[in-house]
């Protein structure tokens, strides 16, 4: 359970990136580069993230199920 | 000179070391331009943050991010130089607290795991000194580089792009994107034929990753005292043979 509960925290963290980079092509459509910019940093920071806790939780899944 | 050899931060640390303090009395002069600033509060949670930089390096990136964005939308109509010798003081207190709090959690890390890695009183009372003297001067380096910046919003206006240019970094962005969902799914489907094998090795590598600079640091200290010991012992024997 507490696996699954990781593993969706992750995706919610992939989906919040998507999110963001929405909020960065807006940005580009206003000609706010700097803005982007920033937004893009924060985005490879969730996305990353949520890709460690989406592969963590994975992987501990697999293990302990093996143990079990 | 033996005490001095038992200090347990190298060279290499102590100038990343060095880097972050410089940062991190950037972070807290640029506070009171940033926020517009008298409220101690927003001060005090601001210094907070920062200082949980000091363990998680990934925050320390979104705070420059965000600094960076406050820094180019922000106008600040007072001279620049005023207010960074104004809050001159605030920084130089703020980072010898925060030097001194991460100068003994490593010290009582270390002394977690060896014993004889307790540093003796010449000992601390040198590192104190030092450690004095790198704060005062992080915080004049991070007040000469701060006054080469250009606080102005208006600065920001010469960064703006040209349509054409603009509409490539659009697209770029977007067909990243959709390769970049398209890789990631890829990937999480294969992920999941893993064997417990390799997801025990996954595991133990993340977690080593996680740990790797308190292991890194106490494996160079068990180094260091190994050759010592060894040093002290050949010393022990040619003196034996002599006599």
């Amino acid at each position: 359970m507490f696996f699954w509960a990781r593993e969706v925290v992750g995706w919610l963290l992939v989906a919040l990136s998507l999110v963001l980079v929405r909020a960065v092509l807006q940005y580009l459509e206003n000609r706010q580069v700097v803005e982007a910019g920033v937004v893009v940093a924060l985005v490879i920071a969730f996305l990353r993230t949520g890709i460690l806790l989406v592969r963590v939780s994975t992987a501990a899944r697999i293990a302990t199920r093996s143990n079990n | 000179m033996a005490d001095a050899k038992l200090n347990p931060l190298s060279i290499r640390e102590r100038l990343s070391n060095y880097w972050f303090y410089a940062l991190l009395a950037a972070a807290i002069l640029l506070v009171p331009i940033l926020f517009g600033a008298d409220s101690l509060v927003v001060k005090v949670v601001f210094i907070l943050v920062v200082l949980a930089t000091r363990w998680r390096f990934s925050g320390a990136m979104i705070l420059v991010t965000v600094e960076a964005y406050l820094l180019f939308r922000t106008r600040s109509d007072a001279p620049t130089s005023f207010m960074l010798f104004d809050n001159g003081a605030l920084a130089v207190c703020s980072l010898l607290t925060i030097v001194f709090a991460d100068w003994f959690r490593t010290h009582r890390r270390i002394e977690q795991y060896f014993d004889e890695f307790r540093l003796p009183v010449r000992s601390f009372f040198k590192s104190l000194l030092v450690t004095v003297g790198v704060a005062f001067i992080a915080v004049m380096i991070a007040r000469a580089l701060l006054l080469l910046v250009p606080l102005n919003a208006y600065e920001a206006q010469k960064l703006r792009f040209r349509p054409g240019e603009l509409r490539a970094i659009y697209f770029g962005l977007v067909l990243l994107t959709i390769y970049g969902v398209t890789w990631l799914v890829i990937r999480e489907i294969q992920w999941r034929s893993l064997t417990a094998q390799q997801a025990r090795i996954h595991l133990r590598g993340v977690l080593v990753q996680w740990l790797s600079r308190d292991l890194r640091r106490v494996a160079k200290l068990k180094h260091r005292q190994q050759i010592k010991m060894l040093k002290a012992v050949s010393k022990n024997s040619t003196r034996q043979q002599r006599s």
